[in-house]
């Protein structure tokens, strides 16, 4: 089988990239391959046998990662191949090649609407396989009515290709299909199962976008998964000896969607949900995949308490399996469980912590996402204590996120006191502040101005706290850009409360500057410190020898932000008392009356209204005016393909003049051709009686056809 | 929904690769490279499954090869393994004992076999027969073709 029917050629470049130890030595043979191929495909009169080759290897050569785009062209050009040997390869190598928004697929177009009405069943598959893969928004129109009408083909392997482009077709314009819903339906009712199945994907899709308008398809879907488990298909869709266990798993995902928060339609599925999990018990793995899946659509659903229990119990044996897929299916299944009860969780605690120190990655991941579900306020402080664990050592990036996201909302939401609370949120701003959102870091500071607002003296302790906190940390010489900006905020608000043992307001201020000249990523970074001094220079009146350093060093920044900040620091250094008014303590709670009417302005309006000034008037009535003004434009017709054929071109109808000399007694009149502009009424022409008499009329009316032959 | 198959040889080379989305060239490239070199170092004692961006990458060696299914989040991540490893048997009855050598000099009808199982990224055909009856009905006219030609 190995390469018989190849030319040497290509027999002798697989080889060679066989054996070839380097991926520089790979690319070398690469480029001369592809220098070979371009002046074969340049040469005339290539064989479709020859070109078929020659396409196969340009796969291969862009299967290594090389630029094979020179055999495009060719590809499109063996589909209008005849010969459906080479038509195949054509589409195949387009598929491979092309993409649905490839300029080259406007070539494309013609063939596809051929082959889908061509006779040959094979060309049709071939068509359809290719407008699964390549089918655009401009095309649907073109393309759509012939798919349409093959979804009623003889032949089931073309029905089947026909609702997969429907599916594609959904994905692109939903208004295409959801027309069409009624067929989409018939095909539910297909007599071969796998045409059936096929539908499933197509309503599966439309359910997840309109579930109510499927809603009264549930009994047939339970009714289509009770045949499947009961072993009524075919022995053929057996896999593993378990009945079609992919159109049992599509069932599912769509019970889950259409049951999700509606008693009505769950309750028509808790008896087939037990049914098909028990039979598809039986030890291999896909019966497995089945039980999961199933355990999905149970949490999905309206709950019931006895399929609850008899997911929960599946899932714990998973979880305690010594295979490893087992256990990362048990965990996944436990966390979705957990959502709809938390109780289930509390006697796997032991087997998933567990799992935390297992050596696979994937399976500490979900892990950790499981704990995060398992979270409640008994044991927040050991689960964030993990999660942050694995935030210190874990490098990966999308890992780290979710971390920081997850220990952040955990700590919003179960913290057991406030100090915790400023702790945990502390730790993650140093291990990954890069990661965090600016918003995380305002509700921390609204919470050090506002405290719990039950208590002021506990409010009181808290900021002093976290102004002690926060002054500890401005020691060490790396923070997060995050960090500091809260470190700022805090310090430039609350610094008078700092309690910590030889820290005056001067050393906070020194600190504050000495830290303006660290490295920084985020350039605002730098203005919440001025600010922060700025604020501490106001309402302390403290002799800061190295403001003026800043001031004159970041007048000329970069950052125009900066630069008005250090002009404003500026002139209010030079009047004390407007400095502590603009920048009053601890007023950061405290609301700015704006007057949004600008009712101040009032009296000025009416001056200059007065005086002729023409009235204010709105954006919108401007633009009206203008448009009243400018002449209308007609909204130009978008261009769009046309990708009708042309009709066909007619035989040429023979001419009144003819009519009206052969045949006078025709509905064509003498009279009433005279205003075309013909000289009807020719005296001199020649018909089959010979020349015509002006005004003579022959006695025989004669076809005029014959005139033209 | 599936997005991609791969399948990479233990030495990290290309046999086979399908997308089921729109991806520029290069992406694709990009992104064999970073999945095969994660899948290619993850030890055999661990599970088959990977979280990769936002999806998951399900991945089982069969001898030599990794095939690599990459699902999103959603899916069923053990099901996918089944759809890989019944890409494998259909490979597998329509070579006969396939190996990596059948899919190197073979890879179009690879990817004819997997153009019957997968359409659009779902399993479209369970049945190991049919996909054999549609591949070797197609094989047998492509030949009938090729005779006519020779005759005629």
């Amino acid at each position: 089988m190995s390469g018989g029917h190849l030319s040497k050629e290509f027999f002798e470049l697989v080889k060679s990239i066989g054996e070839s130890r380097s991926k520089q030595e790979e690319d070398k043979i690469i480029v001369g391959e592809i220098a070979i191929l371009k002046q074969h495909l340049s040469a005339p009169n290539i064989t479709a046998k020859k070109m078929k080759e020659y396409m196969i290897r340009a796969v291969y050569a862009e299967m290594l990662g090389h630029d094979a785009s020179f055999a495009y062209i060719h590809a499109v050009k063996l589909t209008h191949e005849k010969n459906l040997f080479a038509k195949r390869i054509g589409y195949l190598t387009c598929n491979l090649f092309l993409h649905r928004d490839h300029e080259l697929m406007l070539l494309l177009i013609n063939t596809m609407q051929r082959d889908l009405g061509s006779a040959n069943h094979i060309e049709v598959c071939s068509a359809l396989t290719s407008v699964c893969r390549l089918v655009n928004l401009e095309m649907i129109p073109a393309i759509s009515p012939l798919v349409f009408k093959l979804l009623s083909h003889p032949q089931e392997a073309v029905r089947k290709k026909a609702v997969v482009a429907v599916h594609k077709f959904f994905k692109i314009v939903p208004e295409t299909v959801l027309d069409q819903k009624d067929q989409i339906r018939k095909v539910l009712c297909d007599p071969d199962p796998s045409v059936m199945g096929a539908s499933l994907h197509v309503l599966c899709e439309v359910a997840k976008a309109h579930p109510a308008s499927c809603k009264d398809l549930v009994p047939s879907f339970v009714s289509i998964l009770k045949q499947i488990t009961e072993h009524r298909l075919p022995r053929d869709f057996d896999y593993h000896r378990m009945p079609a266990p992919w159109l049992q798993v599509k069932l599912l995902s769509i019970l889950s969607i259409l049951g999700t928060a509606d008693k009505a339609n769950s309750e028509h599925m808790y008896e087939i949900l037990q049914e098909c999990m028990r039979r598809a018990d039986s030890g291999v793995n896909v019966g497995y995949a089945i039980i999961y899946e199933c355990v999905k659509c149970i949490t999905k659903i309206f709950p019931d308490h006895g399929l609850l229990e008899l997911a929960a119990s599946n899932i714990s044996r998973f979880i305690s399996s010594e295979n490893h897929n087992l256990r990362y299916l048990g965990v996944t299944g436990l966390a979705q469980i957990v959502q709809v009860n938390p109780a289930y969780a509390a006697e796997h605690q032991m087997v998933v912590v567990d799992c935390l120190e297992d050596p696979d990655e994937t399976l500490k991941r979900k892990t950790l996402d499981l704990l995060f579900r398992m979270t409640n306020p008994q044991n927040v402080v050991v689960v964030v204590d993990k999660l942050n664990f694995h935030l210190r050592t874990s490098v990966d990036a999308h890992l780290r996120r979710d971390l920081v996201q997850k220990i952040t909302s955990l700590a919003e939401r179960f913290a057991p006191d406030n100090e915790w609370y400023v702790n945990t949120m502390n730790t993650v701003f140093e291990l990954s502040g890069e990661l965090v959102p600016a918003e995380t870091a305002y509700n921390l500071m609204r919470l050090v101005a506002e405290g719990a607002g039950e208590d002021e003296s506990a409010d009181q302790a808290f900021r002093v706290f976290a102004v002690n906190t926060y002054l500890k940390l401005l020691e060490k010489s790396t923070l997060s850009d995050i960090l500091v900006q809260v470190i700022a905020w805090v310090l430039g608000e609350y610094a008078r409360l700092a309690s910590v043992d030889g820290y005056t307001i001067e050393d906070i201020a020194d600190l504050l500057s000495e830290c303006i000249e660290r490295p920084f990523e985020d350039p605002a970074t730098r203005g919440f410190l001025v600010t922060a001094l700025m604020k501490l220079i106001g309402q302390h009146g403290v002799k800061s020898t190295t403001a003026e350093d800043i001031i004159r060093s970041y007048r000329s920044s970069r950052m125009t932000d900066l630069q008005q900040r250090c002009y404003e620091f500026e002139q209010l250094r030079q009047s004390p008392a407007v400095m502590r008014k603009v920048l009053p303590y601890d007023a950061s709670c405290e609301d700015i009356v704006v007057n949004k009417d600008l009712s101040f302005l009032d009296s000025f309006v009416r001056r200059k209204l007065d005086e002729g000034a023409k009235p204010y008037q709105s954006a919108v009535e401007r633009a009206r005016e203008q448009e009243g003004l400018a002449p209308k434009v007609e909204a130009e017709l978008k261009p769009s393909l046309n990708f009708m054929p042309y009709e066909a071109p007619t035989k040429p109808q023979p001419s009144p003049v003819q009519d009206a000399v052969g045949d006078a007694g025709s509905t064509y009149s003498t009279e009433a051709a005279v205003p075309k502009g013909l000289n009807v009424s020719g005296p001199r022409k020649w018909g089959p009686s010979g020349y015509n008499q002006p005004g003579g009329k022959p006695d025989i009316p004669q076809a005029p056809a014959l005139d033209l032959c | 929904m599936i997005q991609f198959i791969l399948l990479i040889s233990r030495q990290g080379k290309t046999r086979l690769k399908k997308w089921f989305v729109p991806c520029a060239e290069r992406d694709q490239f990009r992104t064999i490279k970073e999945v095969s070199s994660l899948i290619l170092n993850r030890s055999p004692k661990v599970c088959n499954f990977l979280e990769w961006r936002d999806y998951k990458l399900c991945y089982k060696r069969y001898a030599s090869l990794f095939f690599i299914a990459c699902v999103e989040n959603t899916d069923n991540e053990l099901l996918a393994l089944e759809t890989v490893h019944h890409f494998v048997e259909c490979l597998d009855r329509y070579f006969g004992n396939v190996c990596e050598l059948d899919l190197i000099f073979n890879f179009h009808k690879a990817y004819y076999i997997l153009d019957e199982i997968l359409i659009s990224g779902e399993l479209q055909e369970s049945s190991k027969r049919a996909v054999l009856h549609h591949i070797s009905e197609q094989d047998a006219m492509m030949q009938e073709n090729e005779q006519a030609k020779r005759k005629g």
